[in-house]
């Protein structure tokens, strides 16, 4: 999703048509639990550090598998991210508690992949074109 | 006679009182000279010649530094958030439509 972000974001989320949620589903153990953990807690600070984070993170993916707790620290504190307050909340357990919350309730929603995107209801599982999204979302839209 | 006579009379003539020396009269100002820099030469010139250069006068204006030119392209302010269930959310909390997008870093 992230290459095609800017263009639905200039399309749909700033014109007030759309929200956008960013839901984990953390499938792929530590690298997927510590990464979302480090957004999580970079965004209970400020919610808008959490989608900088959120592009950090994709844009740095192929360095999460071997990414450590520094790693980590170092990237929320690039971020401006408040460090004491981020180690407090990657270590005590109260962020990995919120993020397992969500896992837990995307299966009980039946989401078991990634990336599935839903829009109005409609799932729509794997990468998608741009087109595709552009279909479903005013689809979605026109029945309003 | 002649010969003895010359260097008598100087001799006379520098001890005369009228020869004294001048009253001291006020120190002159002096100017302190420019600053140099020296240098040593390289060593292939000539050893023990110092290389004397004179530094351009300083200048009484400031070095002004310019002004970054801005480069960051506004953006519209997008509000961001969290879902009741804590999931973080950007655009209009009342949109018509939501868009959830499941997925992971990695």
């Amino acid at each position: 999703m992230q290459g095609l972000e800017p263009q639905l974001t200039a399309d749909y989320v700033e014109t007030g048509q759309v929200r956008f949620v960013f839901w984990p589903v953390l499938n792929h153990g530590n690298p997927s639990v510590y990464s979302t953990l480090t957004a999580h807690c970079i965004g209970r600070q400020d919610p808008a550090l959490f989608w900088q984070a959120h592009d950090v993170l994709y844009t740095n993916q192929g360095e999460l598998y071997s990414a450590d707790r520094d790693y980590y620290v170092r990237l929320a504190a690039s971020l401006g991210a408040d460090q004491a307050a981020f180690e407090a909340c990657y270590d005590d357990g109260s962020g990995l508690s919120e993020i397992m919350t969500l896992d837990e309730i995307r299966r009980e929603r039946g989401i078991f992949s990634q990336p599935i995107f839903d829009i109005g209801g409609q799932l729509l599982a794997g990468a998608q074109p741009y087109e595709i999204l552009q279909q479903a979302l005013d689809s979605a839209l026109a029945a309003d | 006679m002649k010969r003895l006579f010359i260097p008598l009379a100087l001799l006379l003539t520098a001890c005369a009182p009228g020869a004294s020396p001048a009253e001291p009269t006020a120190q002159p100002v002096t100017v302190p000279p420019p600053v140099v820099v020296v240098t040593e030469q390289s060593s292939t010139a000539l050893p023990t010649t110092p290389v004397v250069t004179e530094q351009p006068p300083i200048t009484a204006d400031p070095v002004v530094s310019p002004e970054p030119s801005p480069t960051a392209i506004p953006v519209p302010q997008i509000i961001s958030g969290r879902t009741e269930e804590g999931a973080f959310f950007y655009g209009a909390p009342d949109a018509p439509l939501t868009l959830i997008d499941y997925s992971d870093f990695l």
